[in-house]
Order: C-alpha cells, then structure tokens, then sequence
C-alpha cells in the first residue's frame, strides 16, 4: 500500500552490481593507474562529468515549483549561495522525486542574466495610446512600442517608494476631493470601483505575498483588485462554488488514480506533466481508459486510448450528449436506479426539475451534438458510453469517472453558466462527485493561483478567504446587529426585523434554530468581516455600535465589486482608473487583444510593476521594483487540489531584488506617510470600537478594542517557530503573514497550530495514517497522504466525500479522539478541540457539500471570537492577551455578568476557545444540498423559455437578412426583446456559440451568450470612444471578416510542456528556449496541402484584431471537422511569446479578442474566428 | 581491445525505455544538460518538433517526435472502436545506446573511450584527440564534435551510476519512461514486456555492437513497426552494412591498434563523406 505510484529503479539490482563492480578490481591484477590508461578502469567522483563536485557538500533545500499547481517539490543543491543542482524531493506525493522541463529548468529562474536587480523609474515617454490601437499587424505593433523605450533610472528603494507615494498621493486626494470620498450620503466608506486604483497579482506569490496585495488593495478602499486566476479558473471557481459550495477542484491528485475511467478536455500531460503518473496509475491498478477531448493531438492525446477531435467552443454540446446517452440511450435509463434516486436526495431537484432538465437533454442527441462539434458519431458514442457505464451511479460505487479540464473548458462566453457547469452536473448525475476516482478535476495554472484565489477572496469582490465585501450600508447594519448578537453562527442568529425587506432570501429561517443557504452565506460574510476587521486593526460596522439601525454605518471594506483583469484595460481607456500596481504578473503578454491592454497601461498616470525580468508589462511601467525570484523566498503554495505546502529559502535575494512580503508591506509605510491611505473609520474619526452584545434587549458592554490598522502592517520580528529565516525576514516575516492568514481566513483556520506553535503546512510525511488514526481507513483505503502539507478546510483532501466509506467499502469508521469516540462515514478531516487542545474529527459524519461554511459556534452570544483575545499581538509574539473581561453569562439567578477567560475556562473546560474559536459541525451541519439548477438570470425556466428561444432565434435570422450584420441583429434584438436571451434564467446549461462563430447556421440557431454581459456590449459597440473604428473589435460571422485569399479557421491557442503562459518565465531560460524557440501555428496538414503550405513556411493569420505571421506545424494531429455540413480547420496558435526577451515573437493574444464569460469575465481565447493563408 | 575482459553483454547496467509511458516533455533532455554542465544549443524552429534536431555536442540526450498514422483499435467491455487512419505521435527519448561491444571504443586509436564495469561506454574527454573514428564508427551517429574539436556523448551518467544515483534522466522522468536496473533483470523485464506484445529493441542485434546495447527499448507493436523503423539503423539490426564493410576496409583490430596518420586520415575522409550524405538526407 501507499508509496510511489510506481518504483522502477531496482536498488536491490543496484546493490548486486555495485559489489560485482568492486569484486572485480579486486581480482584484477591491473593496477588502477595502469588500466585507466588502457582504458579498463576509471572511477568517476560525483558530479566529476559536469563540473559540480562540491555536490557532495551541498545544503538540500526543498522548494515549491513556480511552474504549474501540481506543486511538485524541487530541492536545490547548493553550496553558499551557488545553486549546484536541483532534482525533485522524494519526500513529496506530488512528485515523488520527478520533474518535468520546466521544473527541472526553473533554477535558471533564479540565476539569469535578464534578471531586473535594482528598482528603476521610468524617464522615457510612453508609447501614444492611439497609435497602439491603430496598429493592424504585430509588426506595426511592436515598431510603435519600440520606438518608446522606459529609459531607466536606477534608484534606492527609498526613492523609487517615495516616487510611488508621491504620484499615488496626489492621484488620490485629488480624487477624494472632487469626489468627497469616503463620506457618502448614507455613512463613511468607499464605494470599491470607484476608487481609480487597480491592483493586480498574482498567482506565482506565496500566499503570504498574495494576502498582502489584497490587503494593499482593501487598505486603498479598492475593489479593482485582481489576479491571473481571473484569466485561467475563475469560471471554474463560479460554477463549481455555486454547484457543489466550493470552486475549487473536488479533490487531490491521489483521487485521479482511483478513476476508471478519465475524460481529459486539456492536456495535462503538457500543462502538468507530473500529474499523468497518477492517471497511468489509474490505467495499470483499474484498467482506466483514458480519453481526451482536443482539437489537437495534444501530448495527453498521444498517450490516451482515445483521442476525440472536436471544435473549440462545443464542449457543453458534448456533456450534455454524455447525459442524452445517459437518460435516453441506455437501458434503462439511470434515473431508473435505485442508486439515483437515492443520490437525487442530494441535489436539491424535485422530479418535476427532472422531467425538465430530461427535456432540454433530448435536443442533444447524437446527429446534432456531431453536428455542432464535429467529432464523428461512433466516436461520440462510444466515448459516452464508456464514461457513463463506468459512474459510481451505474456501478453502485464499484467504479467512478473522472472529468479533468483546463483553459480548454474556461476561456470561453459560456464557461460558467453552460461548459462547466454542465461538467459539474454530468459529476453529480452520474453519483461521481465526493467519491473516490469520480471527480471534478479543474487543473490549475500558476503554482499557487488557488492560493492566490483564496487569500485573495478571488479579488474583486470579496475579502481573503471568500468572504463577500459588502454590497451596502444596509448589510453593514446588518452585520453591527450581528456582532450584537454576540457573533452568533447561522442557527443562534436571529435576523432583526427591520432588515428582512432590503434582504429577502432571509426570510425563510429569520428566526432563531432554524438556518438556510441563505442564512449559513450571509454569516460566513460577516463571520469574515469579524476576522478581518480584529486581526486589521480595521473597524466596520455603525456608531454607535449600540444603534445599529440608526447610528453612522463607517466601514473600512470596500462595498462591492470591482474591475476585474479583462474589464480593467477598457475601463483606463475611459480614464476610471488612473494608477495600477501589478505585482509579478505580465497583462501585456496574458492579456486578450493585446493592443487594449497595452494601450490602457500607457494611458495610466501611473503603473507601478514588480517582476524578475523586464517583461512587457514593465515595458509600460513608471516604476519597475526588482522581486525575488521564487527560491529566495519563503511562504506557503496551494496547489491545485487544495494541499497547501511549503516553500523554504535557499539564498538571500540577488542584488537588491525582495520578495514581495518585503516590498508590499514597506510600500504601505510610505504611501501612509504620504497620506495616500485613508481609512474610512479615520475619516470619520472612530479609533475605538466598543465591543457590546445584546442580551435579552439589555445592552451590555463586552469590552473595547483600539484600532490600530498600523500595527496590522508590522511583520517584523518572529518567536518560536516563527523565527526570521533571514533578515530580510526580520523585517517583514512571512511567518507572522501566514498565521495572520491562518485567523483572517476561515478556510485556511489550522493551517497553523498555535497549540504546539507548528506550521502544518511545512509537514512532509509521506506514509499513510493508521487504523485508529483520524481519517485512518480513508487515507488506508485510497491512498491519501493527509500528513503532507495541510490541505483546506481542516485538512479535508478529497471534498464533498460524506458517506465514501458506507458506498465504496461497506462500513462507516469508530474513531477515538479527544477522549470522544466518533462514528464516521467519510473523510472528517481535523479540528483542535477547545476542550483538551487535542485534535478531533471536524466534519461530522463526514465532508458534505458548502461545508466549512455552516458552522457552530459554542461562543455564540457568549463572547467575540477567540474569545476576545489580541489575535494581533499573539501572532507576533505569542502572547495571549485576554480583555480583563470579555465573556457573557448568565448567573444561576439569570443575571447578566461579564467574565474573565480565566473564570469562563474553569467554568465550562474550554481552555483552548482561542484556538479554535469553538466551531463545530454536527449531521445539522452537514446535509446542505448540491444545486443541479441554478438560475443565473432573471426569467423563466427552461420549457417556459422555449418558445422565447424560438421568437429569439427567428428574429435574429430575419434581422440578419435586413441588415447584413450580425451586431445590428443582437441590438435589435436586445433593444425588442428587452435584454439578450430574454425570458431564460439559464437554470441548466445549454450550447450557445463563441462571440465568433464560424457558422451563420449555428450562431443563429444556438446564439451567443455573450452579450449577456455589459463588457462584451462594450465591445461589441466598440467602446469607449477611443477604440471605436480601431481594429480591436470582432467579426461575429464569417461574413463579418474580409480577407483576400486563403481559408476559414477556427482559431484556438494553447501552450505547451516547454513554455509558459505570457512566457517571461520560459523565453528567458535558455533551457526552455533551445526546445521551442519560437511561437508557431498548428495547422492541419489537409489545409496546408489546399493552401501549399509547407512543414516551417510563414503563415499569416487575419482577423478582426489584425494580423500574425507565424511558422507553420503541419500535422495530421489537428482537426479538420465537419461542423454542420461544412469544412472547419482549427488551428491552433501558440500565445507564450511576445516582444522582450531572450527570443522573441508575435503572441496568439494579439489577435484573440477580448470578450469574456457572462458571469466572471474570463476572455474568450480558446475560440474565435480568422482566415489563414501562406505569408508572402 | 579497451573493453573489460569480465563484463559481456550479460554484465553490468541496463535502462528499459518504455515508450508507452513517455509524455514527451523532455525533462530528461534538460536534466542530462544541467547535471552535466552542459550549455544548451542555439536552435530554430523544428517542423518535427524535435529539438535541438539531433544529438549535439551539448544535448546528448534528444527526444525525437514521430508521427505515424496505423489502424487503431481500442476494445473494452463497454465498446469497440475502430479508427482506420489513427494518427499517433511517438516521442523518442535518444542518446548513446551503450552497445556491449562498443564499436566507438574500438575504433578509438588513443583508446580514449572507456568502458567501466557498469558497462558505461565513456569519452574521455582529456584523452579524445578528436579524429573522429569514433563517430564514423558508430552506427547511430552518437559522438558529436564539440568547438574545442573533441567528441562527446552520453557518458551514462558514469559519475553518477557509479556513487549510487541512476542516471539524471533516469531519475527526473515524470512518468517512469526508464528502469534503470542489471542488464540481466532488463533482459527478463524486456521478455515480459514482449509478452504483452510489445516489440523490443536493443537485444537482438548484430555483432558488431556487441549484439545488445544498455539502452532497451520497448514500445507497443502496433507503433513500433514504423517507429523503430524511422529511428534506427538497419546496419544495427541485422546484417554488419556499411559498418562491417568500413570495418573491413580498415580492419577493425588494425584501426584500434594503429596510430598511423594515414588510417586517421582515411576514417576522417570517410566521416566527412558520410556526413554530407547525412545532411543532404536530411534537408
């Protein structure tokens, strides 16, 4: 059991030989000196071949990889500060000693002459604004760009954050002036968007880096916050949180060797090379059959049983025909299973829903999904019955499938509300998701982009850790009524009358005992807040906090949502944003239609950039900080299922290069001094909050606690285990960062034990727990390596798996702990008990859908969370200060005193409240249901939407043949109908088209979704003014795009094993470089044939956003389909290289266009629309 | 002759490439240039993929991408599928083979190449006069002349096999492509894996090398036919070729123990010749 997936190096081979080896020099009679000039015998010393033969001296130092998130551990071999070496740790699950090219190249990340080592200031001029629109080929684009250098000046720290503080100052008051902000007419705080300061980055931070760039963000009253996640999964993160609770995938990696069955729809094998020992696993322990969805015959095609070609932008018409096989094609159908109707208790449908989810499947059958994708009809079907004869609902639990995916599914209009939601719901239908070897598999880019996400609260709207920002000051009294009722949680919360109006969804539970979805989400929000505002020294909530429906609501959150990464470049065009800072991400390069993110970052008054090289965003830049690289830091990664482990340090930053937890934390100081930092409370004027429950209408004054947002921003220092590695640590630990993220996010709670002082997260244990051992027979029986790293929420690996144990093996699991035999049915993960301070099963019976968010609180109505303790200063020094009183009781006389914690730990045994904040869940807890529907619109359900969908299609047919323009077709459209897609809520998913279609046939019967959302109507009217008539625009239908010569393709990009996203983190290593140095475009090797294009000619690709000449690949691997009757290419372009650089070249993004996902803005790359013909 | 009297082609160490497995990331390639120290080639664009396009002084160990198109059939209980012209692409992982009776180490006149009791064929570099006969000699064009004009090639990761450690490629793989074990475990590895109907190459081939190399190679049947085909030599496989006619020519044993010029020279002319003929196959 356990161990690698599999061991080849025989070391009992390699014993055998080494003592045959040493056997005969002792029998030769050729003295070695003799026989190595003849060439008999020769010793070589370690590292002799290479030059390294200190290696045997070197220090070992294991760090988390910057590339993808399976977060394979690297360690670096180094002597000094000189890095040797570097191989893969044995000591971690997510690589067990391996690595791919990128991670075996990523030390050249650290030592590389292209590495920006002092903080610059820009002194040239930027490039102008309407030239960089204007510009039809990336030749012109970049002549222009180029003809404007920085010019840099290098500067102290001092100067460069004194330059920063100054400019951002005067942006700032001048702002606040004209606007008054943070006063308001209904309270004190800033409404987030309008803030014109736009912060983004990143997902290659640590999370303690990440935290603080959002916390940067809050501190400015900023939600124009942002991160790469946007662009990679956040419209995963949607549809998964609003299907299964969470966004995240459903499980480890350990779960992908469990599968029988995988559907790949990206190519793990070259986005995330590790992760495939774990899919071959599948394949040798169950006979999984592999089969990947891809336009291209990708490396993870290659390696598959199956390789399935289909159109880009088609996926959800494949799901839902996996679901047509499921329900009309298979005898019988799987809602005729005992096991179905047994799972169906969990999705919150009524049979009714049922009937009408069945009816919007039976239009998916198998002619017309293959004639919407392409892929050719036995393929299809084979490829769904495969899948749906080996689901957990099929098989009662002996076999599960697997859906993995990455861009392939996200960068689209309809990622969210169709193409992932209707993964999500294929997962639950077919009783795969929460069992082991069934689940939803959402591989992640970036190293840490789900812990950016987290720690970020997915940036824009809310707080780290996904706690909503408020929406009003209405909510903020809600909140102030909340925090009077002693924090309670959902079931001892009462909601207060005069609210129920403004907040509606609550009135089903309002009363006490009782709790909903709607309530359990309106808590976790403010039990957020509550985190936040003690461990920021920040204040939210009314004054005084006595009157929360008629005192001054003051909060220093920002309210509501922001710009996000796609919406942000049109919005500074238009002059709402004036500064931005960009911490180690390059827009410039990942961005969609480049010349708008371009042009937006030079319209700026002021760009601030940190990164390791001068990328093309620092090209832009007024300001370029020197970051460390990713081995000269410390901090914790979340991978991409959820483990969050450790980075340790292996040298001092080169130069005068800093991580950014030094950087961000120093910039806060001086943009303080400088008066670019106002808080709402200061405006006001409030430096005190005085804690105060109400106690059967009584109000009681609990304790006070001082403001103190300055002291929130000290990170120097450390004790005990958080002691500074270094000094730069010294100054601002991260150490001190992640316990302060430990307590201000409620997923990542235990993450730190601040019982024995121990970050969980450095654990690198690779044996499996014992029977007896919490999460003993789980970890046992699937293989799950719990005790390396820590893994959100309390240590849960595989989600949502509430009654595994009983389906998969037959039996639920007794467990003591805390002196508490439990009985479970799943995986519970671990909580520390506020009894003993021992750890106890958290998730009982076992981890169900939107858990943690439902919680317990034993403190409800009792005391302030940790029982009022200075969490501020007990992550600093240890200390555990209590208020001299801060707990509520009732006396046996039914008084009402105030207690000390002394008293109220002798009186009740909670000694360890601090630590854990008393939080429980029991089965009330842990029954919340799955949401197969969902409406994301107003309007109707599907079979009610019908003949709208039918008046909505024939109209825009008829305006098409009026105007011969599709984009006059949609206004008119819009502009009858009342909205876009009047009439549908979207409850189920459906295929609608990309923005561009290659098809009029199609794009009229299945339109777009996208104008759906008022940023696609920004573009599709070619808005603000200053694009308008620009090609930067789109062509809807073929016929939208005139193009001399040439053939009508499907466009879609991708990257590959050897390069990187934007590709400063490939071009510039000249290990990656010599493997492909240079972009190119798969093109299909028919097409080629048609047009004369030859393996290597140039090839110029025209769309509405200008052009790009490229080399060609010819291949048979790329797919020339039959989309409703025609002939369709798609070729597939390469999108990590740009302009600066060790090799450089024209970027897929500069002819992708910028349309995004309805519900979360990721752009459309994976799919638009271009002629292709041979370069001249 | 400079090879060992004791180690055969029963003895010493071995590496299974099992080509079912590789993902073609090539994080081999780099790992064997960055424990060896070597700087990493300037390249091009590469049509096959492949790059840098062959072994090079600086990259001994290149993956090479084949792409073939066959009848696939997939069979499994719940379906059949049946694809008349599947396309497939086979990455190759290549560098020296380490043949049991190395050609290179025999033609060497300075006796320059090395074979240790692992069975590692090793350049040494200080002792390599760069004539070349090494790389007419061999039948899978491994030695590359470096700028400083000597030869190197895979050495086996010699200063790592030797203190314990597997090969660097051998160690990165991120999907177990490589066993790395005694010859005689991967000749029964290699029985097994026909079993299940893969094709091996490496231990059936002719004299000249020895009649097995180190470096194993076992991919299914259905790609191997053609892959095998396009990536190796027939001279290695069956009949000596043009290498038993070269051999003859100069005389085997006359060429190891001569260090007359003219003999140099001649093996360098024919070097030359056959390195045009290899370039304008190739373009």
């Amino acid at each position: 059991m356990g161990g690698e997936p599999n061991v080849n190096i025989s070391r009992r081979a390699f014993l055998k030989l080494a003592s045959i080896a040493s056997a005969a020099l002792a029998l030769s009679a050729v003295p070695l000196a003799e026989a190595q000039k003849t060439g008999e015998f020769r010793k070589w010393a370690l590292g002799e071949v290479g030059g390294k033969p200190d290696i045997v001296k070197a220090k070992v130092t294991p760090v988390i990889c910057a590339y993808c998130a399976m977060d394979c551990s690297i360690d670096f071999y180094t002597v000094g500060e000189k890095i040797l070496w570097t191989a893969g740790s044995h000591d971690s699950p997510a690589n067990w000693g391996r690595l791919c090219s990128k991670g075996q190249a990523a030390f050249q990340l650290v030592d590389n002459d292209l590495r920006i080592l002092h903080p610059m200031i820009r002194t040239g001029p930027k490039p102008p604004v309407e030239e960089i629109l204007n510009a039809k080929s990336w030749e012109e684009y970049v002549g222009i760009i180029k003809r404007y250098p920085p010019k840099w000046r290098v500067v102290s720290w001092d100067e460069a954050f004194k330059y920063i503080a100054e400019k951002l100052s005067n942006i700032l008051s001048e702002w606040r002036r004209t606007t008054g902000a943070p006063k308001q007419k209904d309270g004190y705080y800033y409404v987030g968007s309008q803030v014109p300061v736009q912060v983004i980055g990143s997902s290659v931070l640590v999370n303690e880096e990440a935290y603080l760039s959002k916390k940067l963000a809050t501190f400015l009253g900023s939600a124009n916050m942002d991160s790469q996640y946007r662009k990679c999964h956040s419209s995963t993160v949607s549809a998964l949180a609003v299907t299964y609770g969470w966004g995240a995938e459903t499980a480890s990696i350990e779960d992908v060797a469990l599968a029988d069955v995988i559907l790949f729809f990206s190519s793990p094998a070259e986005a995330h090379p590790i992760s495939m020992q774990y899919f071959f696993k599948a394949r040798k322990d169950k006979g999984a059959i592999l089969i990947t969805f891809d336009p291209r015959l990708s490396r993870t095609a290659m390696v598959s049983d199956l390789w399935v070609p289909f159109r880009s932008g088609s996926e959800t018409a494949i799901l839902l025909y996996i679901l047509h096989y499921a329900f009309f094609e298979r005898s019988p159908p799987i809602d005729q299973l005992d096991e179905f109707k047994r799972l169906m208790k969990k999705w919150n449908i009524t049979l009714d829903d049922l009937n009408e989810l069945k009816d919007l499947i039976s239009q998916y059958n198998a002619e017309e999904v293959s004639r919407i994708t392409g892929t050719p009809i036995d393929l299809l079907k084979a490829a769904a019955r495969i899948y749906v004869e080996r689901s957990g609902v099929v098989t009662n639990h002996k076999k599960h499938g697997a859906i993995q995916w990455a861009m392939g599914f996200t960068q689209h209009t309809n990622a969210t509300i169709s193409i992932i939601r209707a993964a999500a719901i294929v997962q639950l239908l077919l009783g795969n998701v929460g069992y082991p070897g069934g689940g939803a598999h959402p591989f992640r880019g970036h190293s840490n982009v789900q812990g950016s996400t987290d720690v970020q609260g997915a940036g824009t709207a809310a707080l780290p850790g996904y706690h909503g920002h408020p929406v009003s000051a209405m909510e903020v009294r809600l909140y102030q009524d909340w925090k009077l009722q002693g924090m309670p949680d959902p079931w001892s919360w009462e909601v207060p009358e005069w609210a129920l109006g403004a907040f509606p969804a609550l009135k089903a539970s309002a009363g006490k005992g009782k709790a909903d979805l709607g309530k359990v989400l309106q808590v976790f929000k403010f039990y957020g807040w509550r985190r936040h505002e003690l461990l920021w020294g920040m204040f939210c909530g009314t004054d005084p906090e006595g009157d929360p429906e008629k005192g001054t609501v003051i909060c220093d959150f920002p309210v509501g949502s922001g710009s996000t990464e796609i919406v942000f470049p049109r919005r500074a065009l238009n002059k709402e944003i004036r500064a931005a800072f960009i911490f180690g991400e390059n827009p410039v390069a990942t961005n969609p239609n480049a010349k708008v993110i371009a042009a937006a970052l030079a319209s700026l008054d002021l760009l601030v950039v940190s990164d390791i090289f001068e990328t093309e965003t620092a090209w832009f830049a007024d300001v370029l900080l020197p970051a460390a690289s990713f081995a000269e830091k410390e901090g914790t990664k979340t991978s991409s299922g959820r483990v969050v482990s450790w980075s340790f340090k292996v040298a001092e930053p080169r130069s005068l290069s800093r991580p950014e937890y030094w950087i961000i934390p120093r910039l806060y100081k001086y943009l303080r001094a400088a008066g670019a930092i106002l808080l709402p409370s200061e405006a006001y004027g409030k430096d005190v909050e005085k804690v105060k429950f109400r106690v059967d209408s009584e109000i009681v004054n609990v304790y006070e606690r001082r403001l103190d947002p300055d002291t929130s921003w000290d990170y120097s220092g450390g004790t005990g285990s958080a002691t500074p590695v270094g000094p730069i640590e010294a100054e601002a630990n991260p150490r001190i960062i992640n316990k302060e993220i430990n307590f201000t996010v409620q997923i990542y709670d235990g993450m730190y034990d601040p019982v024995r002082d121990k970050f969980l997260t450095m654990r690198r244990e690779t044996t499996l727990r014992k029977p007896g051992d919490i999460d003993g027979l789980f970890s046992r029986a699937f293989n799950v390596y719990k005790d390396f790293g820590w893994s959100w929420p309390h240590n849960v690996r595989f989600l949502y798996n509430y009654d595994t144990l009983v389906a998969v093996l037959g039996t639920s699991y007794k467990v003591k702990a805390a002196g508490v035999e439990w009985v479970v049915t799943g995986e519970t993960g671990e909580i520390i008990d506020e009894y003993t301070g021992e750890y106890r099963p958290a998730y009982i019976p076992g981890h169900n859908f939107w858990a943690p968010r439902m919680f317990k609180r034993r403190l409800s109505g009792v005391s302030d969370l940790w029982g009022g303790v200075n969490m501020m200063k007990f992550i600093r020094t240890g200390a555990l200060e209590f208020p001299e009183k801060s707990f509520v009781v009732k006396g046996p006389d039914g008084g009402i005193k105030v207690i000390s914690y002394e008293e109220f730990a002798s009186l009740t045994g909670m000694k360890y409240l601090w630590a854990n904040d008393t939080l429980y869940w029991d089965e009330d807890t842990t029954t919340f249901k799955a949401l197969v529907k969902r409406p994301f619109f107003p309007g109707e359900g599907w079979l009610k939407f019908k003949p709208k969908y039918e008046e909505m299609r024939e109209k825009l047919k008829t305006y098409y043949q009026q105007t011969g323009s599709m984009k006059q077709a949609v206004l008119k459209v819009i502009e009858e109908m009342g909205r876009w897609y009047a009439g549908y809520n979207f409850q189920y998913p459906i295929h609608t088209e990309p923005a561009e279609s290659p098809d009029l046939e199609l794009a009229i019967k299945y339109p777009t979704m996208a104008w759906l959302h008022p940023h696609n109507l920004k573009v599709l009217k070619e808005e603000p003014g200053i694009v308008a008539g620009k090609p930067v625009g789109l062509a809807l239908v073929p016929g939208e795009l005139k193009v001399e010569g040439g053939e009508l393709v499907v466009l879609t990009s991708n990257r590959l094993t050897e390069t990187w996203h934007g590709g400063s983190m490939s071009r510039n290593l000249p290990l990656l470089v010599q493997l492909v140095p240079e972009p190119f475009a798969y093109v299909p090797e028919k097409l080629a044939a048609k047009l004369g294009i030859k393996p290597g000619d140039y090839v110029e690709i025209v769309t509405a956003r200008g052009s790009v000449k490229m080399r060609a690949y010819t291949t048979k691997g790329m797919a020339y389909l039959k989309v409703a009757g025609k002939d369709i290419p798609v070729v597939n372009v390469l999108w990590s290289f740009n302009f600066q650089g060790r090799v450089i070249g024209p970027s897929g993004n500069f002819i992708s266009p910028d349309v995004g996902d309805v519900d979360t803005t990721i752009q459309e790359t994976k799919v638009w629309l271009g002629y292709i013909r041979r370069a001249g | 002759m400079a090879k060992t009297s004791f180690l055969g082609a029963d003895g010493g160490m071995a590496v299974i490439v099992n080509l079912d497995n590789c993902i073609g990331c090539r994080a081999c390639q780099i790992a064997c240039q960055e424990w060896n120290g070597r700087t990493p080639p300037q390249t091009s664009f590469s049509p096959t993929f492949t790059n840098p396009p062959r072994l090079m002084p600086n990259a001994w160990k290149v993956v090479m991408f084949h792409e073939i198109t066959r009848e696939k059939i997939l069979r499994v209980e719940e379906a059949t599928v049946k694809i008349s012209d599947a396309v497939e692409l086979v990455p190759l992982p290549f560098n020296c083979l380490h043949c049991t009776d190395a050609p290179c180490a025999r033609s060497c006149p300075v006796r320059a190449i090395k074979v240790t009791p692992e069975g590692a064929v090793v350049i040494a570099t200080e002792e390599c006069i760069g004539c070349g006969s090494c790389f007419a000699a061999c039948p899978f064009k491994v030695p590359q002349k470096g700028p400083d004009g000597k030869y190197y090639k895979c050495t086996f990761c010699v200063d790592r096999i030797q203190n314990s450690k597997a090969p660097a490629c051998v160690e990165v793989c991120p999907n177990r492509v490589f066993t790395f074990t005694s010859m005689e475990d991967a000749v029964r590895i290699a029985e097994s894996m026909k079993a299940e109907g893969k094709e091996i190459y490496g231990l059936d081939l002719s004299g000249y090398v020895g009649g097995r190399v180190r470096w194993i190679f076992a991919l299914s049947k259905d790609k191997a036919a053609q892959v095998f085909k396009k990536q190796f030599p027939e001279e290695a496989v069956g009949t000596m070729g043009s290498f038993g006619d070269l051999a003859k020519m100069l005389g085997v044993p006359g060429l190891v123990l001569a260090s007359a010029a003219g003999i140099i020279l001649g093996v360098l002319a024919w070097r030359k010749e056959r390195m045009k003929k290899t370039e304008s196959q190739e373009a």
